[in-house]
């Protein structure tokens, strides 16, 4: 099974064969590109033609790697054990599964898309090697590992606001999205716009190339 | 290669070999791209735009210079 560009998504060559090297050897896809280059699309439309879930991670400024992995939610135990409440006898009922975690115990091979890593802390994508590695983690509080079922297919993407550190960069295939060249353009308008008159089409592209 | 941003480890050199023995590509097909373009599967080696962009103006100045 291999991606292609669909009826939606015009994937490059140089794009494709990216996606194709970074299933086959297992390792993260890094895509970085400038904001609507089309990254976060890519993830869809890769989920989509190799016909995987996708599991989406959004970063944020505040979003630490912990997170993806499970949240352990210490305040709603107590609050139920000043309750009375029999679920605080149960520390699972206190955890909260991350991204990771999800992808880890899909029953099939999934899609993992880590969003604008680049938004995170820079000790973000370090904190995540390990895990996205040996796909697995520990959860301390219930003694338990979680093992990937299945290895997803890992795409990262970056806008570049900050610098990824060497040791993250070594694990990942890198593609960089360019802004498309005219012929590129005229197949993504093409996608979007089936319609468009190719004499409007050029004049508009030619506003601007 | 001097001037990389990130100079290539030991990890990606063969992670990109074996990219190539699964394409099972000859030496030739290699050395026909030679210093013309970009290595190919060149996102296993190159992992900044910037480095990307340095193998080009390489490529293009190898190619115009022949
Ligand atoms: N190669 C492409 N083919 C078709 N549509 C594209 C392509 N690249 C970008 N787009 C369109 O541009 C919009 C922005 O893409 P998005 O994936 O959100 O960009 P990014 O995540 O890089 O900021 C999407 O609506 C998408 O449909
Ligand atoms: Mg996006």
């Amino acid at each position: 099974m291999t991606f292609t560009s669909t009826g939606s998504y015009v994937a490059t060559e140089d794009l494709t064969v990216a996606v194709n090297a970074a299933v086959a050897l297992e390792r993260p896809l890094l895509v970085k590109g400038e904001p609507g280059t089309g990254k976060t699309e890519l993830a869809r439309q890769v989920a989509a033609s190799l016909g995987m879930p996708l599991i989406e991670w959004h970063v944020k400024s505040t979003t630490k790697a912990q997170q993806g992995l499970y949240e352990y939610d210490a305040v709603s135990r107590l609050r139920d054990s000043q309750l009375g409440d029999a679920r605080v006898n149960d520390v699972k009922n206190y955890i909260r599964k991350g991204k990771l975690w999800q992808a880890f115990e899909a029953p099939e091979r999934v899609v993992l898309l880590i969003d604008e890593v680049d938004k995170a802390d820079i000790e973000f994508p370090n904190d995540l090697l390990q895990e996205l590695d040996r796909m697995e983690f520990h959860v301390y509080e219930t003694g338990e590992t979680i093992r990937a079922r299945h290895r997803p297919v890992v795409i990262i993407t970056s806008n570049n606001e900050k610098e990824l550190p060497d040791a993250f960069l070594r694990r990942c295939f890198f593609h960089y999205i360019r802004f498309p060249d005219v012929e590129t353009m005229k197949r993504i308008v093409a996608v979007h716009f089936p319609d468009i008159r190719e004499a409007l089409l050029t004049t508009a592209l030619t506003q601007f190339y | 290669m001097p001037g990389l941003k990130k100079k290539p480890s030991t990890s990606e050199v063969l992670d990109w070999l074996k990219l190539i023995l699964a394409e099972d590509l000859s030496p030739e097909d290699l050395r026909r791209e030679g210093k013309a373009v970009l290595p190919r599967l060149h996102g296993a080696l190159l992992k900044t735009e910037q480095d990307v962009h340095l193998f080009e103006r390489l490529a293009f100045m190898a190619r115009s210079g022949r």
